[in-house]
């Protein structure tokens, strides 16, 4: 009777399990159908960017002109510097 | 920061760096402080030129306080024109393409430590472009190939020969990406009147890979304190008069592996 018990208790928890594992994956491929493709976003390679005035972290205002180097410029968005 | 500790590579070569992010000046100076970064560190209050650019992270709903304005996190490459030469942008966002292998797939070189191999035909310097690698961390194992005076290998795509070729052992927890094989050279083998695809200068091979940063492979790297990767660079040479046979050269790639970084700035 006991065994019968811990059967049941597997079989449940499986489909529990299995259930959960369904869902992650649906949560997943609805996040991924909400993602544009990066890479089409954007400037393209062989167009120029915008200009922009922007205040660095010592308050000076730089522009495109004011950060460029001899060969050019690597430009780095990220997410964040505060979390 | 990684960019800090490439920054005299990169400025040494003539370019500029800076970075945008939506953060107030406060937060940069503070960040900058921190982590003493040099380079310029701009504050783009209210996303208008993320926005200007296109590349503000439109699955972040605006009623989300905190990340909303963020952008699709990228790097753009300038000429001195402000033209666009080369980009990198990760489709998944916990996705982070090292700058060290952005430099090699620019074809810059990088002082790391690298281990060579020697055949009579060529020689194989190969490293990993970092030393280090976390969850997520998009970086590139390099071979650059010398083959000897008046040798020649065969280019992929090219039938007849055995063409080079780089294979990365698939493993739990490391996501192998697309292989970067430079432009090749038409090479004009007379006694046959044949055209074919070759490298006879030094070259050099890219692999993209990724530390998979899948809830499904934390398990798998939990443990780890370093990874090891493990390939073989597949090629035939030929010279003007004969064909050696093909030959396989085994890789290896250690890289120290460390848990995400969870740092949060101290109030």
């Amino acid at each position: 009777m006991i065994r019968r018990t811990n059967a049941i208790a597997a079989t449940l928890l499986t489909v529990l399990v299995l259930s959960y594992l369904a869902g992650d994956a649906a949560t997943l491929a609805s996040t991924q159908l909400a993602l544009p493709n990066v890479q089409q976003l954007g400037p393209q390679v062989g167009s120029r960017v915008p200009d922009f005035t922007l205040t660095d972290q010592r308050g000076q205002p730089r522009t495109l002109a004011s950060l460029m180097g001899r060969n050019g410029l690597m430009l780095v968005f990220f997410r964040s510097a505060d979390w | 920061m990684e960019l800090q500790g490439r920054l005299g590579e990169l400025t040494g070569q003539g370019l500029g760096v800076a970075g945008v992010s939506y953060d107030p000046v406060a937060v940069l100076a503070d960040f900058s402080a921190r982590r003493g970064i040099t380079f310029p560190l701009l504050s783009d209050p209210g996303s208008s030129t993320i926005k200007k650019y296109g590349i503000l992270n439109t699955t972040v709903p605006e009623t989300n306080k905190q990340a909303f304005g963020i952008p699709f996190p990228g790097t753009f490459m300038l000429n001195p024109l402000g033209i666009v030469t080369s980009r990198y942008f990760e489709q998944a966002y916990q996705e982070r393409t090292t700058v060290s292998s952005m430099m090699a797939m620019l074809g810059k070189n990088l002082s790391v430590q690298a281990t060579t191999a020697s055949s009579p035909q060529l020689e194989v310097t190969s490293y990993a472009t970092d030393r280090t690698v976390a969850p997520g961390t998009r970086f590139a194992l390099v071979l650059d190939v010398r083959p000897a005076r008046g040798v020649h290998v065969y280019a992929p795509g090219v039938a007849g020969y055995k063409p080079i070729s780089l294979s990365v052992e698939p493993q739990p927890g490391v996501l192998v990406r697309g292989t970067q094989y430079p432009q090749s050279e038409d090479y004009h083998f007379k006694p046959l009147n044949e055209h074919v695809q070759v490298y006879q200068q030094p070259f050099r091979i890219v692999q993209d890979v990724v530390v998979d940063s899948s809830p499904q492979s934390e398990a798998a790297l939990k443990s780890l304190t370093s990874l090891t990767i493990t390939g073989a660079l597949n090629y035939q040479a030929c010279d003007d008069q004969v064909c050696f046979a093909p030959q396989v050269v085994p890789l290896t790639w250690t890289v120290s592996l460390r848990q995400l970084d969870r740092e949060r700035p101290k109030p």
